[in-house]
């Protein structure tokens, strides 16, 4: 059965600068000796983890999957796979575009946190006004990429979140 | 405490509830409601999914903060989420749908049984042939003479004796 490549990604809230791929094809090609990883930006560099040379990761293909350590920030990235022989020729490849938003999700989530240790904050016009904001771009990014796979969009609108979430103290 | 994703289902209905009763509020009472009240449900209980997605500590402070933000629509929530309905009417002092209904078709000719889909799950009150009286109602078993067996899970009426060609029968069912 030739392969059907596919693969998904994830981040979690108390690493974030670290993405995560897993790779979830099904059947197999005799003839695949490597995998490589491309990371592309809204800003049309690829991104590679520090000390990275070349303009992919490489991904054994023992592995099933590979954490990376790469974002500073939430960023918005198209990401593709590819399956190669040993020769360097691409047998098969998959591209996804991803949003990956625990940096302002999470200090999202500190606000709530603080509402409840102190619900007045809340009765703060500033303070409900400036998280809704925060939320229009999350949720923008999101269906930026959802609708679209438009990871422009999706960077403008996290870049947009993340100006509230590191300047916290002109907002709330 | 409630299941936190139990609460975002609360909440997501109350959500709902609360976009629907504001501009009713508005147009009636000149909006005593506070109007960011569905807003507010959706962003902290989007907060409270991202939290329950990655595990964060606080959780059950926040899902308690979201469950109280439902407020008044609380309990209608509870109920559409536990019955999969809109809570509707309730019947004082007893509830049930007690009525009775009618329903009537014809016979094909020669048949013995005759089939009433709207009645299916109620109790035969009564039952009415043309071409014959019609006597005790059985539930199970097989007809004979006059008698009529009446199957509520299929809503079939079976008599002994055969319609015979587009004869009217009817039955008279209840809860």
């Amino acid at each position: 059965m030739p392969l059907t490549p596919n693969f998904t990604a994830s981040q979690f809230s108390g690493t974030p600068s670290v993405i995560t791929l897993t790779d979830t094809s099904t059947g197999s090609d005799v003839t695949i000796a490597k995998r490589r990883i491309y990371l592309l930006q809204a800003n049309g560099t690829m991104l590679v983890p520090a000390g990275t040379t070349t303009t992919f990761i490489e991904w054994p293909l023992a592995n099933t999957s590979i954490s990376l350590d790469v974002l500073s920030q939430d960023s918005a990235l198209s990401i593709t796979v590819q399956w190669l022989t040993a020769g360097n020729t691409v047998v098969t490849s998959k591209t996804i575009s991803f949003a990956f938003t625990a940096y302002n999700e999470t200090f999202y989530y500190g606000l709530t946190e603080s509402q409840v240790a102190n619900s007045n904050l809340s009765a703060s016009t500033n303070w409900y006004q400036t998280k809704l904001v925060l939320r229009v771009e999350i949720d923008s990014a999101n269906q930026s990429i959802t609708f679209a796979s438009d990871i422009y969009s999706a960077q403008a609108a996290l870049n947009r979140a993340t100006y509230i979430s590191t300047n916290q103290a002109l907002f709330f | 405490m409630l299941d936190p994703q139990t609460t975002v289902s609360i909440a997501e209905i109350s959500q709902y509830l609360w976009n629907d009763a504001i501009p009713k509020q508005n147009v009636f009472f000149n909006g005593s409601i506070d109007p960011r009240k569905a807003q507010q449900l959706y962003m902290e209980r989007k907060a409270l999914q991202y939290g329950i997605d990655q595990q964060l500590s606080g959780l059950p402070g926040t899902s308690n903060y979201v469950y109280a933000l439902c407020g008044s629509k609380l309990q209608l929530a509870i109920e559409i989420l536990g019955t999969g309905t809109g809570g509707g009417g309730v019947i004082p002092g007893g509830g049930g749908n007690f009525s009775v209904y009618e329903y009537s078709s014809n016979a094909t000719l020669g048949s013995f049984t005759i089939y009433f889909p709207e009645a299916i799950g109620k109790r035969c009150v009564n039952a009415f042939r043309q071409g014959n009286n019609i006597g005790t109602i059985l539930t199970a078993g097989t007809p004979t003479g006059n008698q009529v067996v009446w199957d509520k899970t299929t809503g079939a009426l079976t008599v002994a004796v055969a319609f015979y060609d587009n004869e009217f029968v009817r039955v008279v069912v209840q809860q």
